[in-house]
């Protein structure tokens, strides 16, 4: 079909609002009468709360409410409900939330904060999730199984394991025993932060009148996390009303109720006023979330011609004290570990494990960074030892086209191939080139990723098609920074045939746009951008069919185009607006579209009896290639090149895939090579940019994103997704590059200078 | 949101009165010049200063100029961009403007000042060492009158300087280079741009005439002591003997090993004291191949 906008790299449609600072973002919003939030936090990680004294704080000046768990005793939690708003008996993690202050200023605020008193009694805490879960260790939740929770999840009560699973395809005893060499290794992969440039951040109002919160977020998901508030209080959905402001970066980390929460429990006690509060750097980087660090075991049967027989899984993740998303992503995570490759026999063992420390959750990838960096570090593993090439090992073991998945889905495997052969052909490999002058040495690295989509979830829309011939597309996806609106517009735009600047897409509202199940696990082109094409395709038969009857014409001989009607037989154009105004007349009116997109019903996902869920509409694959530099000196890992190939069925908008490509890369090398948390007892000490080191702009390569277009069957346009996958393989890339240059290799992330010095020096005492 | 605790807050426009109130708050006060480090500190909790005095009020104390005979003058206002791109500076003392291309970032040096760096007294110091090596002074003012302190002299521990209550530093001078000589500052961080320096040397290498003799030759180290320091047992080791590859290499070990560096959460000691051996190593033979062709 021939687009006008589909395939092209417009600029984004809200580019002009955000560079002229117009956009309002989370922090942006100033109501009448609003109060300002401000947190109480524990200094301990794990203690018991005796006594809190809020006497003094109430008397500060300007204070108007002065919030403690006790005060406002509900738990919320997307998958297991184990969250207090405001901690209650415990505390559980250092600057875990205790009490909150609402004032007329944020300094009358933090000074009342300063002014309430707590006495503790401290408590035996666990950091490491494998010490935590050995019998013995401190128990952080005593009353795990009487938490509400899905029964996807299998709780371990009496102890810190949070969820447990197993799952297993195959016989590994016989895989084993058919391969020539089997390879066991350890893995770990590290917490870090999502750094986004806006820090969590709610402004929440309560009408107590309507019993109704009304609050402005940043989130990923107001849908989800609207049904999460209202669960936890005992409220009806449309009681908890959600207006998404524009996102100053989410990455997964604006999945969960964070900042939300603390401003619910103020606003219930300010009498109608409104409370922001935003968090501080500090707060963003300790009291958030974090993506789960995870311990892995893989153990690999390999032929000697590189064929795996058999895999086997074990997966240690860290869910901090509470749960936010760990639940899933240590269930999805697992699955994927076993990377893009056929694999007749494989079993794993997945335990979310709870500890003294900020919660984990969702983070750019779901889980795939964790497996990914195990799954690809150790397939180089395997063919440096077996002397096989490392594009000849995962060329001879990837999925093909009808290949069968862990849980019986039959893949389709277009692209896969094609985005290792691209990466490795842009990174010269195979090619001779000098490795090393003096103390530099170079060299070169692949790793591929698999990731799919949570499957099955459900997209809904409206298009409004105003009767000026403008339209207004209500949508529950919001603008978390990487393009949705501008993606959706340009499908909406070639689904009715009208013009792009015709189509406004205004911020999600959960009292007016429909159900979405949130910007997350790389869903939104393909999920609502078919929705939107379908109530595209809806409208579009309508005002056909009006201009029909308007015009005295054939529906069937009329094109619409550009928002111009044009009389295929008589080619005579008429306006959209003209036939709107024919129609309606001065009067005005609405042609309403809806759209409803699910893949439940979806023949793709076919699969074994009750594990479909582990399966995916659409899989993601990418191939990233890498060269290095090492200074053996000093231990600096200048990474001087990344090629990045990504099958995302069809580009809708090319720049803003290279985008998101581009933005991983940099978050990938930023997250193994610098980014670390240094704690003390559960405090993390690099609690500021000045010492939590993100890539800076001198540390970047030159970055080859390389667009692959597989053309999905039932993707809007043929499009999957790619906000994701394009994170995993950056890590493993790097690291089998270092591996090449040096032969040494880091199986713990992350790779930082001093530990590259040091593995240098262990292996090459100074003379 | 952190919040700054309420504090006393003065803009004077004069030097005189600038001291007079430092005088009168008798060491409570603090002076602001760029802000960048005291700003910050002052949000942490870390420091609770209950008067600050605004010295950027004060017209004069930012000018880079030449003083014939003696050297340029840097004062104690001007900031770090300013020096990075003084055409005078990049004519006299061109490492000046290689070590500050890497101190901080383009944003900080824009508000930083050559003053304030000194008076943080911080052990992690850019600036110092290149002060260092180039031999620089230090100018002071307060209610006795006007004195010079030495670069070796200026900090007492980490974080305080020599300076006496109510001082200010007013300037810094930097005598001349010699002909036939080279410079350079060297510095690793976790990464390449804006970071805290792990280690950082700056090496200074005089000839003699055309010979091969080095005449002299300076190395100053940061981040590795309680104070930004000289590495005078490495000095000695270079001014005994024709000034080789080897000799470099010697000088490197005995700099790596005068050294009192810490483990934090940013390095370890013992990193930080092998790159102190390769950066020495590193700065001299770059600061040494600029003599040459000096």
């Amino acid at each position: 079909m021939k687009t006008n906008y589909v395939g092209k790299s417009v600029p984004r449609v809200d580019a002009l609002e955000k560079v002229t600072g117009q956009a309002i973002y989370c922090v942006d919003v100033e109501l009448p009468g609003m109060l300002y939030g401000a947190v109480l936090r524990s200094p301990l990680a794990h203690a018991r709360i005796i006594e809190i004294d809020k006497s003094a704080a109430t008397r500060v000046p300007g204070v108007k409410a002065v919030v403690t768990g006790n005060d406002f005793p509900y738990t919320f939690g997307h998958m297991v409900k184990d969250q207090p708003f405001l901690a209650m008996d415990k505390v559980r993690y250092v600057n875990e939330p205790l009490a909150a202050v609402a004032a007329d200023t944020e300094a009358a605020a933090q000074e009342a904060v300063e002014k309430i008193q707590v006495k503790y009694e401290e408590l035996p805490a666990v950091f490491d999730p494998r010490k935590a879960a050995a019998t013995g260790a401190p128990i952080i939740h005593e009353n795990l199984e009487r938490y509400d929770h899905s029964s996807m999840y299998k709780i371990v009560p009496g102890t810190n394991v949070c969820t447990h699973m197993t799952y297993s395809r195959g016989d590994v005893d016989k895989g084993l025993s058919e391969a020539d060499e089997i390879f066991q290794n350890e893995f770990y992969i590290h917490p870090v932060a999502h750094t986004p440039m806006e820090t969590h951040a709610a402004v929440v109002q309560h009408d107590p009148s309507g019993r109704v919160f009304t609050v402005w977020s940043s989130t990923d998901a107001p849908y989800q996390r609207a049904k999460d508030l209202a669960n936890a209080l005992g409220l009806s959905f449309n009681q908890v009303h959600f207006l998404s402001t524009y996102s100053g970066g989410g990455f997964g980390g604006k999945g969960a109720i964070v900042a939300e929460g603390i401003g619910v429990a103020l606003a219930r006690f300010t009498k109608g006023r409104p409370v922001k509060v935003v968090f501080s750097r500090q707060e963003e980087l300790t009291a958030s979330q974090v993506r789960l660090e995870a311990f892995l075991k893989l153990k690999t049967g390999v032929k000697k011609d590189g064929t795996l027989t058999a895999r086997v899984a074990e997966i240690t993740w860290d869910n901090g004290a509470y749960s936010s998303k760990g639940p899933e992503v240590a269930r999805r995570g697992a699955m994927t570990i076993f990377g893009p490759y056929r694999t007749p026999h494989i079993r794993f063992v997945s335990q979310l494990v709870y500890t003294n420390k900020q919660p984990s959750g969702a983070y750019r990838g779901f889980g795939t960074n964790q497996v990914t960096w195990a799954c690809e570090a150790q397939m180089d593993i395997i063919a440096n030892k077996l002397g096989i090439n490392p594009v000849e090992i995962r060329l001879k073991n990837f999925y093909q086209d009808g290949d069968r998945y862990i849980n019986g889905q039959v893949m389709q495997a277009a692209g896969l191939r094609e985005t290792l052969e691209k990466a490795s052909q842009e990174i010269g490999w195979g090619e001779q080139y000098s490795r090393s002058t003096g103390a530099l040495v170079r060299g070169k690295g692949i790793a591929t990723t698999i990731k799919g989509t949570a499957t099955p979830t459900d997209s809904y829309c409206f298009i409004k098609v105003n009767f000026d011939g403008s339209i207004t597309v209500l949508t529950s996806s919001v603008e978390i920074g990487a393009g949705q609106k501008t993606v959706l517009a340009q499908i909406a735009a070639d689904s009715i045939g009208v013009p792009l600047d015709s189509i406004l897409i205004p911020n999600p509202d959960t009292h007016v746009t429909p159900f979405d199940f949130g910007v997350t696990s790389s869903r939104t082109t393909y999920h609502m951008g078919n929705a939107i094409r379908m109530a595209g395709q809806k409208v579009r038969k309508e005002i056909l069919e009006i201009a029909a009857d308007v015009l005295g014409a054939n529906p069937q001989r009329l094109l619409l185009c550009e928002g111009k009607i044009m009389d295929k037989d008589s080619e005579h154009e008429v306006s959209l607006k003209e036939i709107m105004t024919k129609k309606y007349g001065g009067k005005g009116g609405t042609i309403l579209g809806d759209g409803h997109y699910t893949p439940a019903r979806s023949s793709i996902i076919n699969a074994e009896h009750k594990i479909q869920w582990m399966g995916s509409i659409f899989w993601m694959w990418a191939t990233h290639a890498a060269e290095v530099e090492v200074d053996t000196e000093t231990g600096v890992v200048k990474v001087l090149r990344i090629a990045a190939a990504h099958d995302v069925g069809r580009a809708i908008n090319p720049m803003a895939c290279e985008q998101q490509i581009e933005g991983s890369v940099i978050m990938g090398i930023s997250n193994t090579l610098f980014e670390e948390f240094k704690m003390d007892r559960g405090r993390i000490m690099n609690d500021t940019f000045a010492d939590y080191k993100v890539a800076s702009m001198l540390d970047l390569p030159v970055i080859v994103p390389i667009i692959v277009e597989s053309h999905h069957s039932e993707g809007p346009f043929g499009a999957k997704g790619i906000g994701e996958p394009a994170l995993s393989p950056t890590a493993p890339a790097i690291a089998n590059a270092i591996f090449d240059a040096l032969g040494i290799r880091f199986n713990e992330l992350p790779i930082t200078r001093e530990k590259v010095l040091s593995a240098l020096r262990e292996r090459d005492p100074v003379q | 949101m952190n919040r700054l605790k309420p504090f006393a807050y003065f803009e004077p426009t004069t030097l005189p009165e600038a001291i007079e109130i430092l005088a009168a708050k008798k060491g409570a006060a603090f002076p602001l010049a760029g802000g960048t480090d005291l700003l910050v500190r002052m949000k942490r909790g870390v420091i609770k200063p209950s008067t600050i005095v605004n010295l950027k009020r004060i017209e004069g104390l930012d000018q880079i100029k030449k003083e014939p005979g003696r050297g340029v003058r840097i004062g104690a206002l001007a900031t770090f961009s300013a020096i990075e791109d003084s055409h005078l500076l990049r004519l006299s003392h061109p490492v000046i403007a290689q070590a500050v291309s890497v101190l901080a970032c383009p944003s900080i040096r824009n508000l930083a000042t050559m003053g304030g760096n000194i008076g943080r007294a911080s052990p992690a110091s850019d600036a110092a060492p290149f002060l260092m090596i180039l031999g620089a002074t230090v100018s002071l003012k307060g209610p006795q009158g006007e004195r010079e302190l030495g670069m070796g002299e200026i900090f007492s521990g980490p974080g305080t300087t020599a300076s006496r209550p109510a001082e200010a530093i007013t300037s810094l001078l930097l005598p001349d280079m010699a002909s036939h000589s080279g410079a350079a500052y060297l510095k690793i961080g976790r990464r390449e741009g804006m970071d805290c320096a792990l280690a950082g040397v700056a090496a200074l290498v005089t000839f003699s005439g055309g010979k091969r003799e080095a005449e002299d030759t300076k190395i100053a180290l940061s981040a590795v002591a309680p104070v930004p320091m000289r590495a005078k047992k490495a000095e000695k080791t270079i001014l005994s003997g024709r000034l080789t590859e080897k000799c470099i290499r010697e000088a490197a070990k005995v700099a790596s090993e005068e050294i009192s560096p810490v483990s934090d959460m940013r390095a370890s000691a013992s990193y930080r004291r092998e790159v102190v051996r390769v950066l020495t190593y590193r700065a001299l033979m770059t600061a040494l191949q600029q003599a040459r062709e000096g």
